[in-house]
């Protein structure tokens, strides 16, 4: 075991580590801002490459790998710079600046006399390992560049992107996650900030239904709603007796337990998640590997989902939940008990929001606890919030955009929270009723 | 017959008996006001009489039931309706939503998720006879948010009436009305006089001595006196405790 990264106060993560080419050292990055190079068999630190950063900000490792004679390393720093390092001293031999953007990875080529490097804004960079001097720049990525590798005779480049129809995936399986939770918080007036745990048990359907051969799409959506079901139906008929903040933190800590549950599934990859094999299967076949026929499916899903929430606040049961919202008293003193009514609607969401979190594990092929982390609930909301509350088009359209403005910020910038923070606040001031409000607004005509 | 037995009802709050041994009967058909001073415990009274609040001992018997542990929900169905003191509609929706959602509440499930309400002829045309009997047909669908006051206090009579109550309890009806309004609404309780039992809590004595059947004058948590309008405003207990000893109003 490697350990010895940090302090007596703060044990630092690790976020990268590579044997060295022979196998024989082992190499790790991590947010303390220092590489470590160690002999593999007894554990023994042998260098550390520290100056990473200044006496304000360290900067985390983000990965750190071996030049392919073993005698070199190559950091990647939280920020733009490269660096190539001797591996035995930990001296500086160049630093590779000159990123517009935030650097996602780098790679040695075969040779180890050309570097690598990915870029948050869509570019990769072919740069001289010795000098940083640029030598190729590889643009043309219409969208998010993940990764790049050299192909092994080193004169050609893999790159890995996003392309549109996977954004417009994502898009889709989140406005079907908004849309579920704009039925209890815009309709109901019910803060859920536990919503992503109903998005996480989804996802865990599938990987679970998969594990035990189950994979049809159908089958392992109705399973992911009837746990959604059963988890909402218990929690709300506790959490549903407060309002106000009680009922804000009591689903929180409904989803926090949702979490920590799927945190200590060790079968399931426990705190990691697990990779799924393959995506679901629709009547036996493997249709869903096409990203377009993927998509057209999810298409599908939030159209219907999208049409039956419409019906649904315009039938009996709506007007009776948007009483609730107005005045619970004024419900009761005309013969409503607005528990079950409430209680319905945060079953029939958490349903909805459950078929959300199958499409999303199919969508990323991955399955972890962060899906129901208390800031992806709190994501829900803000899609609400920059969309606006209580009304279906702004669900879909706060999802739209925020997946949309994720896409395209983060190309520019790995702070881009802050940029989105920003155009946040400027909607919730200026336009309380989000953009679908200010849409109204714009159109005067359709005032009444 | 008395279609509303109130029995040595109590209710206090630590050491203040906001209700102290109450008992009240209400005969059907009449219009039954209960006055008295700031304090005497008239609006605890109503929440008890309707659900919102459980008495600490006592007996309501509504219509030969005893209904002292039913809620809210269950006594509009039995046909006891309320209107409140202090405006209580959804101001976003119309006129014509507030009281057809009263006429939903006992006509059907509302565990209907696909037909269009607003479309439900049966709700609106009902919750249209309404608004009509109160003078609102022409505000139907105006939200209730943006109505005058007194405009608000007839919709809340709409609502009230939209339950098909048996017995209404009206909580202050007059609240906050100018004389022109006050005048409207005197004008259609006195017109469902006789269709409908009241009970009716008012400050607005002019009104109260037009309206009423039978005043119960409510001091400090008791009935002191319960009789026709006339003996009432004779009776020295009344004058003293309440009236003050003024000249007749």
């Amino acid at each position: 075991m490697l350990r010895g990264h940090g302090n007596s106060f703060q044990t630092r993560s690790v976020l990268s580590a590579v044997f060295s080419p022979d196998g024989r050292r082992d190499l790790t990055g991590s947010d303390d801002g220092t590489a470590r190079v160690w002999e593999a068999a007894v554990a023994t630190e042998l260098a550390v490459l520290r100056g990473h950063g200044n006496s304000f900000q360290t900067r985390p490792v983000l990965s750190a790998v071996f030049s392919p004679d073993g005698r070199r390393v190559l950091t990647v720093l939280g920020g733009g710079t490269a660096r190539v390092r001797e591996a035995a001293t930990g001296a500086e031999l160049a630093v590779l600046r000159g990123h517009e953007s935030y650097l996602r990875s780098a790679v040695f080529s075969p040779d180890g006399r050309r570097v690598l490097t990915v870029l948050g804004g869509g570019t990769a960079r072919v740069r001289e390992a010795a000098t940083g001097a640029e030598l190729a720049v590889l643009r043309g990525h219409e969208s998010y560049l993940r990764s790049a590798v050299f192909s092994p005779d080193g004169r050609r480049v893999l790159t890995g992107s996003d392309d549109g129809t996977v954004i417009a995936t994502r898009m889709a399986v989140f406005a079907i996650a908004a849309l579920s939770l704009d039925l209890i918080l815009g309709f109901g007036a019910l803060v859920s900030f536990g919503h992503a745990a109903y998005l996480g048990l989804g996802a865990y359907a599938v990987a679970i239904c998969a594990r035990h051969g189950v994979t049809d799409l159908f089958v392992q959506m109705a399973v992911g709603a009837a746990a959604a079901a059963a988890f909402a139906a218990a929690s709300g008929a506790i959490s549903l007796r407060t309002r106000g903040i009680y009922f804000i933190m009591i689903t929180l800590a409904f989803g926090q337990m949702a979490y920590f549950f799927f945190v200590s599934l060790s079968a399931y990859g426990g705190d990691d998640g697990t990779a799924l094999a393959a995506r679901s299967t629709l009547l036996g076949q493997d249709w869903l590997e096409n990203d377009t026929v993927f998509f057209y499916v999810v298409l599908g899903c939030l159209a219907a989902t999208y049409g039956g929430l419409h019906r649904l606040v315009n039938a009996r049961f709506g007007r009776v939940l948007a009483g609730t919202r107005e005045s619970e008293l004024r419900m009761r003193a005309i013969g409503y008990r607005p528990f079950r009514y409430r209680l319905a609607a945060y079953v029939i969401s958490g349903m909805l929001c459950a078929v959300a979190g199958v499409l999303l594990a199919n969508q990323t092929e991955y399955v972890a606890p962060a899906y129901m982390a208390w800031t992806r609930s709190g994501e829900l909301i803000v899609m609400l919030l920059l969309g606006g509350i209580g009304t279906l088009s702004g669900a879909l359209a706060g999802a739209l955009v925020t997946v949309g403005l994720e896409e395209l910020l983060s190309d520019y910038s790995e702070h881009w929270r802050l940029a989105f923070g920003l155009i946040l606040l400027a909607v919730v001031l200026w336009s309380p009723a989000g953009l679908t409000g200010l849409v109204r607004r714009l159109r005067p005509e359709e005032r009444p | 017959m008395t279609l509303l037995e109130v029995r040595d009802l109590r209710k206090s709050y630590g050491a203040l008996a906001v209700t102290d041994g109450l008992s009240l009967g209400v005969a059907e058909c009449e219009l039954h006001a209960i006055i008295g001073p700031n304090g005497a415990g008239k609006t605890t009274l109503i929440a008890q009489l309707s659900g919102e609040l459980a008495p600490d001992s006592g007996t309501v018997r509504f219509a030969g039931t005893d209904i002292t542990r039913l809620d809210m929900a269950s006594r509009v169905r039995a046909g006891l309706a309320r209107s409140f003191q202090i405006t209580t509609l959804m101001p976003a929706m119309t006129a014509l939503e507030n009281v057809a959602l009263a006429v939903q509440g006992r006509s059907g499930s509302s565990f209907r998720f696909w037909r269009p309400v607003a479309q439900e002829a049966a709700l609106n045309d009902e919750a249209m006879d309404c608004l009509a009997q109160v003078g609102l047909a022409d505000r139907a669908a105006r939200p209730a948010g943006a109505m005058s006051h007194g405009e608000k206090r007839q919709l809340e009579l709409a609502v009230a009436l939209a339950c098909r109550p048996r017995l209404l309890l009206l909580d202050e009806p007059l609240a906050g009305t100018g004389p022109q309004e006050a005048e409207v609404l005197v004008g259609l309780l006195a017109g469902l006089k006789g269709k409908v039992t009241m009970v009716l809590i008012e400050h607005d004595m002019e009104a109260v001595f037009a309206l009423a059947d039978r005043v119960s004058v409510l001091v400090y948590g008791r009935i002191i006196a319960s009789d026709a309008p006339q003996e009432i405003r004779q009776d020295p207990a009344v004058r003293a405790a309440y009236l003050g000893g003024e000249a007749t109003c």
